[in-house]
């Protein structure tokens, strides 16, 4: 079985020149952990909830200890994202996409074409899917 | 934990949620680097049984979204964590057809 039989194809991305707030809402509202960045169709990048955290903490002494003021508006997505993440494409086997998701500690392998441009992203959700469905 | 017994669970989630604003919601109080881990804490997580069939866990992590829930005793004791990814090592260790 390839990734591009059980990748999902309908995605929510956010381009690098998005305001971090803003892609934080897509994440909250789709209930994701992982936001493709895509330019002109083509992945450039990947923001994670790890990747926010991990420039929340970052930047926090900076604050005087208050977290709050850590990600300002002035923060684009391209300064947290990805530039160079785990990529793939389709025809690479799924136990191949389960190996880097368990090596790597990447929770979402963006699938893409010769070019990058991006067809569709393969997560551990799909993975236990397919336990579950051999259960 | 307190005493051997679960207390809470500290996730990403929560760190987010008490570290950042998000647009069009006032969120819980922000949190402060010398703040304790039980003001920011999950303090009801979902918990299982050592004894949950593997079937029902897979449910619990696809519908509520949670990445690793603690396993604890009937007097909850806590024994362990499991998480999805020990199920994505589980299924690779598998035999099953993929």
């Amino acid at each position: 079985m390839t990734v591009s039989e059980v990748m999902v194809t309908d995605l929510v991305t956010v381009s690098p020149d998005s305001d971090l707030k803003e892609a934080m809402d897509h994440m909250n509202s789709a209930h994701i952990r992982h936001l493709p960045v895509v330019r002109a169709g083509r992945l450039v990048g990947i923001l994670s909830d790890r990747d926010i955290r991990l420039f929340g903490m970052s930047v926090a002494g900076a604050e005087d200890g208050d977290l709050r003021f850590s990600i300002g508006n002035d923060v684009m997505v391209r300064d947290v994202m990805q530039s160079e993440p785990v990529l793939m494409e389709g025809d690479v086997d799924v136990r191949e996409a389960l190996d880097m998701m368990i090596e790597d500690r990447v929770g979402a392998i963006p699938v893409v074409d010769p070019d990058d441009h991006l067809l569709g992203i393969v997560s551990y959700v799909d993975m236990l899917k397919l336990l579950q469905a051999r259960l | 934990m307190e005493d051997g017994i679960l207390k809470g669970i500290l996730t990403e989630r929560d760190i987010r949620l008490h570290t950042i604003p998000v647009k069009g919601e006032s969120g819980p109080e922000f949190l402060r680097l010398e703040d304790p881990v039980a003001d920011v804490m999950t303090d009801a997580p979902i918990v299982v049984s050592p004894e949950l069939p593997l079937n029902q866990l897979l449910d619990l992590f696809l519908e509520d979204k949670v990445g690793a829930v603690p396993v604890v005793s009937e007097e909850r004791e806590l024994l362990g964590i499991v998480s999805t990814l020990d199920l994505l090592v589980f299924l690779r260790s598998t035999e099953v057809a993929i």
